[in-house]
């Protein structure tokens, strides 16, 4: 990561001032530059030069160079396009779902109330709460006692009723419905995250546009639409992009909710990667997974470094 | 027309507010308030899907603490081993917290107040490193641990949690230093004050709501992070809450008033934690994320 102004600088020459803080900055960055590079930078270099070897856990001395080899068996597996399409099935439906629910909440939440400051601060259980415990909480939600479940089985029975078919609720047994199930556990616990920044967002928009808006009679979903709307458009598209790159690595609600069942149901990405890493000990092709996902994550977070740097807040 | 009326009518406006934001409320609460319940239920009672326990009891978090309970349920062993974990969770949640402070602050202060050769590079080193899906690297990781002899120790997963909550952390602090006003650490500078000096008596004070957005901020996610834990951990030396938690998932048939109970324990702490420090963390979340 070589700048290319760096030999510039260093062109005309540093007073010793200059080269002191230029010492001090780098130095008092080491040990995170450091951390970094070990465990993060190392790690994705291996893991490159893994992902062109035959290696398996169970085979420990056969360590083969196949070139693409891994990335060619992924690609044409069935395995890999299963877990692509569930992962953007996942990701599609939950991103969406997030930004309206957290608009919608974001919305009311800037009215004047009583009881605001209380409702805003309930929006940070769902947020604290770890990805283990909302899906082993959504496993009893939707279990045989749960609340959501009868629920469920009441609008099937109502649906039954109404149109004369006979769908029968298998709950969590049902590829459908665990998939699902798994959104809405998901969008339940990212939403707040959106809602607060959409909050902030409502902060920043001048209220003199507003107040010159109802002046010129504009009713409440014109004022939407031509004043906060434009504004939105910003943290809309930073919680569109995080949210994307979360959807694809969502790991530890699949763990405790559904296991990536029934079948292969629920088996998104990152859980593909697992198994394939330390169910089947495949390291080689693992290694060739864990790239394709990096590619899709990577390319999404240079978007939204871009949004960050065209808005000046990298330059610092 | 008629509709138009009764909609711009306040007394209308005012309870449909009312209502639309009980709705919200409830969506974000129910689930957690219905897992709350029934931890004070008994299994009888979650069968019959009251709302409210009408006979409460705290049976189920005793056989979280008290091991020396007759009660052989399924799902004991494991709710066994919740105090040790929470323990476990506290020691590393704790350091993953000190150490991003103490280094985070170090390199914030270096982004926000001194202009040197290749800081944007830097910067964008650090914005990258965030974006580093953990899953994609876990088996090098894995492979780094075990070969210092890591696997199975707090350190394994204080190191991996330090290095992915640093860069958010120094992304956050730099944003609050750049508010500290330069006269002030000039000032400090003329009274003879080091560069390294001024940091830790003229910026630490001043930016104190930061650093304890940061600290609360590495404190939640280093507690409720799994992967890592689960990768690096596997006896109840090392292993975190989360992880303990996680087996509930793989033993069939448990009760579910003892998985709840032990989901309230696992999420007690930082629920606390966000209410006490609302204000720091949402003014932190909407500052470091958007810009």
């Amino acid at each position: 990561m070589v700048k290319p102004d760096e030999g510039k600088l260093f062109k005309k020459s540093l007073t010793t001032k200059e080269r002191s803080e230029l010492v001090f900055a780098y130095l008092i960055n080491m040990p995170t530059i450091l951390l970094i590079l070990l465990l993060i930078g190392y790690p994705i270099g291996v893991s490159l030069w893994t992902s062109l070897h035959r290696y398996n856990l169970r085979r420990p001395g056969q360590f083969e160079f196949v070139g693409l080899g891994n990335y060619l068996d992924i690609l044409t597996s069935y395995d890999f396009w299963h877990s692509i399409g569930v992962s953007l099935y996942f990701t599609g439906l939950s991103v969406p779902l997030i930004i309206l629910v957290a608009l919608g909440i974001a919305l009311l939440f800037n009215q004047e109330f009583f009881g605001r400051g209380i409702v805003r601060s309930m929006l940070l259980i769902p947020w604290a709460i770890p990805g283990v415990v909302n899906g082993l909480m959504w496993v009893g939600l939707l279990g045989k006692y749960g609340v959501f479940d009868k629920i469920m089985r009441d609008c099937v029975n109502l649906a039954n009723r109404l149109t004369g078919l006979e769908i029968d609720y298998l709950g969590m047994a049902s590829p459908i419905i665990a998939l699902n199930a798994a959104i809405a556990a998901h969008v339940w616990q990212n939403v707040p995250f959106a809602c607060i920044i959409f909050l902030a967002a409502f902060q920043a928009i001048p209220s003199e546009q507003y107040r010159a808006a109802k002046v010129d009679g504009a009713n409440a979903w014109n004022r939407f639409f031509h004043i906060t709307l434009p504004w939105l458009l910003h943290p809309i598209m930073i919680v569109a992009i995080l949210g994307t790159m979360n959807g694809f690595r969502t790991f530890d609600l699949i763990f405790t909710l559904t296991g990536g069942g029934p079948g292969d149901a629920t088996y998104v990405i990152a859980w593909q990667t697992y198994k394939e890493a330390f169910g089947r000990l495949n390291f080689g092709s693992a290694n060739a997974y864990s790239y394709l996902i990096m590619l899709i994550t990577m390319s999404l977070a240079i978007i939204y470094i871009r949004l960050l740097y065209n808005r000046g807040t990298v330059q610092g | 027309m008629k509709t138009q009326l009764k909609i711009n009518n306040p007394i209308t406006k005012r309870l449909a507010l009312y209502f639309l934001v009980m709705l919200a409320t409830l969506y974000i609460l129910t689930p957690f308030l219905w897992v709350v319940s029934v931890s004070f239920m008994n299994e009888r009672e979650v069968t019959q899907m009251h709302w409210i326990p009408h006979q409460p009891t705290l049976q189920s978090y005793e056989t979280y603490f008290h091991a020396h309970t007759k009660n052989l349920d399924i799902g004991t062993a494991t709710a066994r081993q919740f105090p040790r974990a929470i323990i476990n969770s506290l020691v590393i949640a704790s350091s993953v917290m000190v150490l991003n402070l103490f280094f985070g602050s170090l390199a914030a202060y270096a982004l926000a107040r001194i202009n040197f050769a290749g800081k944007l590079a830097l910067m964008l080193f650090y914005l990258c490193s965030r974006s580093v899906p953990g899953i994609a690297i876990m088996i090098p990781m894995y492979l780094l641990i075990r070969s210092y002899g890591l696997l199975d120790t707090h350190l394994a997963v204080i190191l991996a949690h330090v290095t992915f909550t640093l860069p958010f952390t120094i992304w956050i602090l730099k944003g609050y230093f750049q508010t500290v006003p330069l006269d002030l650490e000039r000032a400090a500078r003329v009274d003879g004050c080091s560069q390294i000096g001024a940091l830790f008596r003229v910026f630490l004070p001043v930016t104190t709501p930061g650093m304890i957005a940061v600290g609360i901020f590495s404190f939640i996610s280093s507690w409720g992070e799994f992967f890592f834990a689960l990768l690096f951990t596997s006896t109840i030396s090392s292993k975190p809450v989360t992880v303990v938690a996680s087996d509930f998932a793989q033993e069939l048939q448990v009760d579910f008033t003892i998985i709840a109970a032990g989901g309230v324990l696992v999420v007690l702490l930082p629920i606390i934690l966000a209410f006490i420090f609302q204000r720091f963390i949402i003014h932190g979340i909407s500052g470091a994320v958007t810009g």
